[in-house]
């Protein structure tokens, strides 16, 4: 599913974010990716939703190389990758429904359909009744659930979920580790980039490591050891 | 269609959201816009008042009480022949005999003096209009010849040539620093619109970011910007049209005061609102689109 060769990537600092990275993760996996600040996860992140490029390597998702995909095809990369973020990323002049038909309408979708599956995923997060709110008006963990259906509303094989529990508290985080499970139950690839210890030791899924830009252990059913 | 109709949907969206600094852009806009006719209106002004003021310019041929009349037509088609000259009346000895007793209906003194003279004392006159101001010297230098010496008696041109030339100097000082002043303004308002549409995109250069990782492509960030841009020229041209003609309505009384020959700004900008607003909304929409394009080539490039 997702196949990262000899993956470097160095910033101009000169900075290695990246060094050498081989990776292969199957299809419906859950995997936690931790590291310590600066070890380079949102670079990883970056790469795989083509938001930066490698300066060297390659990456591949469902056998497409997308290393060094033009601008134009960029869009149609990010609607096959569900993502979430630890500052949820959302609209704030859009509401809840919005935010979530947003992600379907720059795709093209009829809008009929673009209601049912919003109203789908809304109720599947537990926002049915808060669709017509907005973001600042919702709580952090209502926030991130209104990006993971927004994530969710393409049916996508991979999740990519970037620190997405860093600005909740423990019952939310609870929450939306849950939500994730369940979304990989249904057989999506999840990605989750943390360096929540609790998290990834009740887990009990692949946990690889990241120190200073490279894998340092790659351990299923894995435990947080830094 | 729907992707054009989604874009249209999301402008509105934003104008109406973002209503306090919709209502500040449109209403800089409309700001540079009264300026720029206010500037136009003064230079179409200018222009009026020295065609007043040239129309007011001739020059007058006063022939002697015995002249004949073939030397005055002679004089006057020797005059007529020269392309500057744009009009030439001609007051035989009684119309100047009776303008004069009119002029001077009520000095007894003066008529009395002329009933004394017993004969029509005044000589013919001869009224030229030129084109130009600049004109009449040529004219005069050109009556300037021995052959006629004996038919004119005098003539009234030579204590205007100073005015004339002080008048030319005024107007071409008036275009340059109306010029300048339109430069500058124009200038200052790009400026200020620029800035205006950098600061609103870079503000939502975040949400610019997000809509770029859920997979919109440049076209649908860009659109509803282009679009909003649209909605702003409309608007702000609107409403200038609407205040100008509103001020028109409150000016032109005053204006028909200072211009006697009737005319009116509101009929000029009447019989010149194609020229005159559609090179404003041009300006403007070129203006807004630009602005907004650059704010967002950085931003696109997530």
């Amino acid at each position: 599913m997702i196949k990262l060769s000899g993956i470097s990537k160095i910033y101009p600092t000169p900075l290695a974010a990246l060094r050498d990275v081989n990776l292969h993760i199957n299809s419906g996996e859950f995997v936690s990716i931790i590291g310590q600040s600066g070890s380079g996860k949102t670079t990883l992140a970056k790469l795989l939703i083509a938001e930066e490029k490698a300066t060297k390597g390659k990456i591949e998702i469902g056998g497409n190389d997308i290393t060094f995909l033009g601008s134009n095809n960029i869009p149609y990369l990010r609607r096959q990758i569900g993502t979430i973020f630890q500052d949820f990323k959302l609209l704030s002049r859009k509401t809840v429904h919005e935010n979530v038909s947003f992600a379907l309408e720059v795709a093209g979708k009829p809008n009929r359909r673009i209601k049912k599956i919003v109203d789908e995923v809304l109720e599947i997060v537990g926002l049915g009744t808060k669709h017509k709110s907005y973001p600042r008006q919702l709580s952090g963990g209502e926030q991130q659930r209104v990006a993971i259906a927004r994530s969710l509303v393409h049916g996508p094989k991979i999740m990519i979920a970037d620190e997405p529990t860093g600005n909740l508290d423990t019952i939310n985080t609870e929450e939306i580790i849950d939500i994730l499970k369940k979304i990989n139950e249904y057989g999506t690839t999840v990605l989750l980039f943390t360096h929540n210890r609790e998290i990834v030791n009740r887990l009990k899924k692949r946990v690889i490591t990241l120190d200073e830009g490279q894998i340092i252990l790659d351990v299923e059913q894995g435990k947080y050891v830094l | 269609m729907l992707g054009f109709l989604r874009i249209i949907k999301y402008a509105f969206q934003d104008i109406g959201r973002n209503i306090g600094l919709s209502f500040m852009t449109v209403f800089i806009l409309v700001l540079m816009l009264l300026s720029v006719n206010v500037l136009w209106a003064v230079d179409v002004l200018t222009g009026e008042a020295v065609i007043a003021v040239k129309g007011q310019i001739n020059a007058s041929l006063y022939f002697v009480p015995d002249a004949t009349d073939e030397g005055i037509k002679e004089i006057e088609e020797y005059i007529d022949s020269f392309p500057e000259v744009l009009e030439i009346n001609l007051q035989s000895r009684e119309d100047v005999l009776e303008s004069f007793k009119k002029r001077h209906a009520n000095n007894v003194e003066v008529l009395d003096a002329l009933k004394e003279l017993g004969d029509n004392p005044f000589g013919s006159t001869m009224i030229i209009k030129t084109r130009e101001p600049k004109d009449y010297g040529k004219i005069i230098t050109a009556l300037d010849v021995p052959e006629y010496d004996y038919l004119i008696e005098s003539k009234s041109f030579e204590g205007q040539e100073g005015a004339i030339e002080k008048l030319q100097n005024i107007t071409s000082r008036i275009e340059r620093v109306g010029f300048g002043l339109s430069f500058l303004f124009v200038i200052i308002s790009f400026l200020i619109i620029f800035n205006t549409i950098r600061v609103s995109i870079q503000s939502q250069r975040q949400e610019i970011g997000i809509k770029r990782l859920v997979g919109a492509n440049n076209w649908f960030i860009r659109g509803p910007y282009l679009i909003v841009a649209f909605v702003y020229t409309v608007l702000s041209l609107a409403l200038t049209i609407g205040v100008v003609f509103f001020a028109l309505k409150y000016l032109d009384p005053y204006l028909s005061v200072v211009f006697p020959n009737g005319f009116s700004l509101t009929n000029y900008y009447k019989s010149n609102i194609m020229m005159l607003f559609g090179s404003q909304a041009i300006s403007i929409l070129l203006l807004t689109v630009f602005s907004s394009l650059l704010a967002m080539r950085k931003q696109l490039k997530i």
